[in-house]
């Protein structure tokens, strides 16, 4: 009863149609998702689609197409396509084994075995030697494409080699491999963003992110690494090519040696191990200082500043300076942004020269206590937050920190997979056997013939081409 | 008018000749006139090679950005690919009556775009670019192939009075052009699957993510998708015949919109390339 349930489970898993109707799921599902705003209800991009297109809205949202790639539906579907892959993978093995071992035996297979076993006849005229014949089937299929080469007791023989039948073996096992290994990925990935402002020094652990995803096998507990930006060019070029503005990264073990240091910008990774730090964003960094009543100072911050072409002044800020009471709740947030020149939409993303800062306190719930602009050196009084320094303005750089140690296995997935479909493609997966069989009404070529994949004819061709160049038209099948 | 759109012209000029030759030897059954068309091709490729090589002279980077680049690339192959299976089987030219078309329209779209000069940025600045884009060209060119072998095999299988059929005689045999479809189809899937893993192992040394469900990426899957459903259909299913040729001949449009029409659409970090808004 359990086998019979299994079989019939297998036998749905790898059936054909099952598996066009996966792709075609995951295809129609993609597509849609490219016309669909993604990220969640709340943001920005999906809140003014559905304003844009309230017909389509609700059947968007109920459909979970908002969040298309990391829906259940979809994610469901892939993993029925990784399961149904991973058995015909087992299926096409097993294909493989028995096809290698016939090509095997047809490497070595004699005249008499063709004899015995053939599966195509032919009828030869009369008058045609044994090598006549074979000399004639030789230049007719190599016609047809197929070059055969004649052993010394009579056979004419294209053999492939056992290896060219394992390419859809191995592209499929290799398929497997990548679906695992991606889903394995998304679980053990940790990827977010940290600023830093030149000269700081940050430890590669949650608290340093402004935005992280940490997959639930990440483990953070052997990294002892530290980020530092040592220097910023806000207008790098090198080989002629303008890369932007590029911070120069170290990367630290514990004990503060460099372990990589380098530029970083687009195709400039660095990289270390699994980790991988790349610098998408900029902005510029305000540093204060924290004063007594006596006016000594008592700490130092940085503020993150970011552009913005919409914003007044041209510039938002990016990080806060919180100040809470002993339940956690917020009593106010000191913030900054620094206005630039220019105006909306021509805002100069540069630091002003000389740079003024303005200073924003806000209380718990949202108004402004305090807000002024000041300029680099000057101190402030706080509505209940003591004194402020601000020291001066310079830049920052937003820090985008991968770390995930199933890229190496990915990569090999991805290349096994090509190399697999590559032979699928590219190698001759055939067996054309034939020699003369001298009875007594005369001779007859016998073949074996089996083309599974890239031949260049196809067994009705050869059947007629070969009837012909022998002298009658009239084959005979023998199965 | 400078002189790589001068030879531009001219290699349209070719093109354009060697699609109508061989629309009329097929037609009125000129076999020395489908097979001369088959030399305007050729002799269409040297001035494009021509026009393309000072370009990149000029430049400092191959055909890549911009739609003027790209579709020139793409024709380049789909001209190249057609002129080397023709050369090697005679049999084959009269589907230069489904490819050149197609290679006539995209040069001719390039020509009416426009061919102002795109530096290469740093985000294209790398080694990935030439390999990501060459194999791009070469499997749309192996589906324009596909598709080139498709129509002819619909349009003899649908000739009615087998006027058609007699006209396109001198190809092999239908069962052996559904196998030359299937086999190009297959070519064009590895080239495309190269492509795709290419350009993830690009992304993740560039920007640390190899999969971003970006729109042209999304589209390049759908692209692979498509053609696995087509072989599936062919390989496990045993289709054979019209309504397999049918659905390679729907699916190459399908390749030429995701490979030029998507940045047009959509917002996407692959605009870059071809002049479209980034996202």
């Amino acid at each position: 009863m359990i086998r019979v349930a299994w079989r019939k489970s297998v036998a749905f898993l790898v059936s054909a149609p099952l598996v066009v109707g996966l792709f075609v799921f995951v295809g129609v599902w993609s597509l849609a998702a490219t016309f669909v705003a993604q990220g969640v209800a709340s943001s920005n991009q999906v809140a003014a689609w559905a304003r844009a297109y309230p017909a389509i809205e609700p059947v968007a949202g109920f459909l979970g197409l908002h969040r298309a790639f990391t829906s259940h539906l979809f994610l469901a579907a892939v993993c029925l396509l990784a399961v149904s892959t991973a058995i015909c993978s087992w299926r096409r093995t097993r294909v493989a084994i028995a096809r290698a071992r016939r090509l095997r035996a047809a490497a070595s297979v004699d005249a008499r075995s063709i004899a015995e076993t053939h599966d195509l006849e032919f009828e030869c005229a009369a008058g045609l030697t044994d090598s006549e014949v074979l000399s004639i089937a030789s230049a007719t299929l190599q016609k047809l494409g197929i070059k055969t080469r004649r052993s010394e007791d009579g056979v004419l023989r294209a053999v492939s080699r056992p290896w060219t039948i394992w390419g859809s073996a191995v592209f499929h096992w290799a398929l497997v491999l990548l679906i695992a290994t991606v889903l394995v990925g998304q679980l053990m990935r940790s990827e977010g963003d940290v600023s830093l402002a030149v000269g700081q020094t940050k430890p590669n652990e949650p608290a340093s992110y402004s935005q992280l995803y940490s997959g639930p096998l990440h483990s953070w507990a052997g990294e002892h690494r530290s980020i530092r930006l040592d220097a910023f060019e806000p207008d790098y070029k090198t080989g002629g090519i303008d890369r932007g503005a590029v911070p120069t990264v170290s990367l630290l073990d514990a004990a503060g040696k460099v372990l990589v240091k380098q530029r970083v910008y687009q195709n400039m990774m660095l990289h270390d191990g699994s980790l991988a730090i790349n610098a998408p964003g900029l902005g510029l960094a305000v540093h204060i200082a924290f004063l007594d009543a006596a006016g000594a100072e008592v700490g130092r911050s940085i503020l993150y500043v970011g552009f913005s072409q919409t914003a007044k002044g041209g510039t938002v800020p990016v990080s806060e300076i919180l100040n809470s009471d002993s339940s956690g709740k917020t009593k106010m947030a000191l913030y900054a942004t620094v206005p630039l020149e220019g105006s909306p939409g021509h805002y100069n993303e540069w630091i002003p020269r000389p740079p003024r800062v303005r200073v924003v306190v806000a209380s718990g719930n949202g108004p402004a206590l305090f807000d002024r602009t000041v300029a680099s050196g000057q101190t402030l009084d706080l509505p209940g937050a003591g004194k402020i320094k601000v020291l001066g303005v310079g830049w920052h750089s937003r820090l985008s920190i991968v770390d995930d140690p199933t890229i190496p296995l990915l990569y090999a997935a991805m290349i096994i997979a090509m190399i697999g479909l590559a032979v699928v493609a590219l190698a001759r997966q055939r067996v054309v056997l034939a020699t003369v069989v001298t009875g007594p009404d005369g001779s007859r070529l016998a073949m074996d013939v089996r083309l599974w994949r890239n031949v260049s004819t196809n067994r009705s061709e050869i059947e007629t081409e070969l009837a012909k160049a022998l002298g009658t038209e009239q084959e005979e099948r023998m199965s | 008018m400078t002189t790589e759109i001068i030879f531009m012209w001219i290699a349209l000029t070719f093109y354009v000749v060697a699609t109508v030759m061989f629309v009329y030897g097929v037609i009125f059954l000129k076999e020395k006139v489908t097979g001369r068309a088959v030399y305007a091709s050729a002799i269409g490729l040297v001035p494009q090679l021509i026009s393309l090589g000072v370009r990149w002279a000029r430049l400092g980077h191959g055909p890549y950005i911009g739609y003027y680049e790209v579709a020139n690339a793409l024709t380049l192959c789909t001209v190249a690919l057609f002129v080397i299976a023709a050369a090697r089987n005679r049999r084959l030219s009269d589907t230069g009556m489904g490819i050149m078309p197609v290679a006539v329209l995209l040069l001719g779209g390039a020509m009416l775009a426009s061919k102002a000069d795109f530096p290469i940025t740093a985000g294209l600045a790398s080694y990935w670019l030439f390999i990501h884009v060459a194999f791009a060209n070469l499997s749309f060119a192996a589906f324009a192939a596909s598709f080139g072998f498709a129509l002819v095999y619909v349009i003899r299988k649908r000739s009615k009075g087998k006027v058609w059929a007699k006209r396109l005689e001198k190809l092999p045999p239908q069962d052996v052009v559904d196998d030359l479809t299937s086999r190009f189809v297959l070519a064009g899937f590895l080239l495309w699957g190269i492509m795709i893993v290419t350009g993830a192992i690009w992304a993740n040394e560039s920007w640390g993510r190899y999969w971003s469900w970006d729109p042209i990426e999304t589209w390049s899957l759908v692209v692979w998708l498509i053609y696995a459903i087509y072989l599936h259909l062919r390989f496990t299913m045993r289709w054979r015949g019209e309504r397999l040729a049918w659905f390679a001949i729907f699916a190459m449009p399908i390749t030429l919109f995701c490979l030029i029409g998507i940045p047009t659409v959509f917002k996407t970090i692959h605009a870059g390339y071809i002049g479209g808004a980034e996202g």
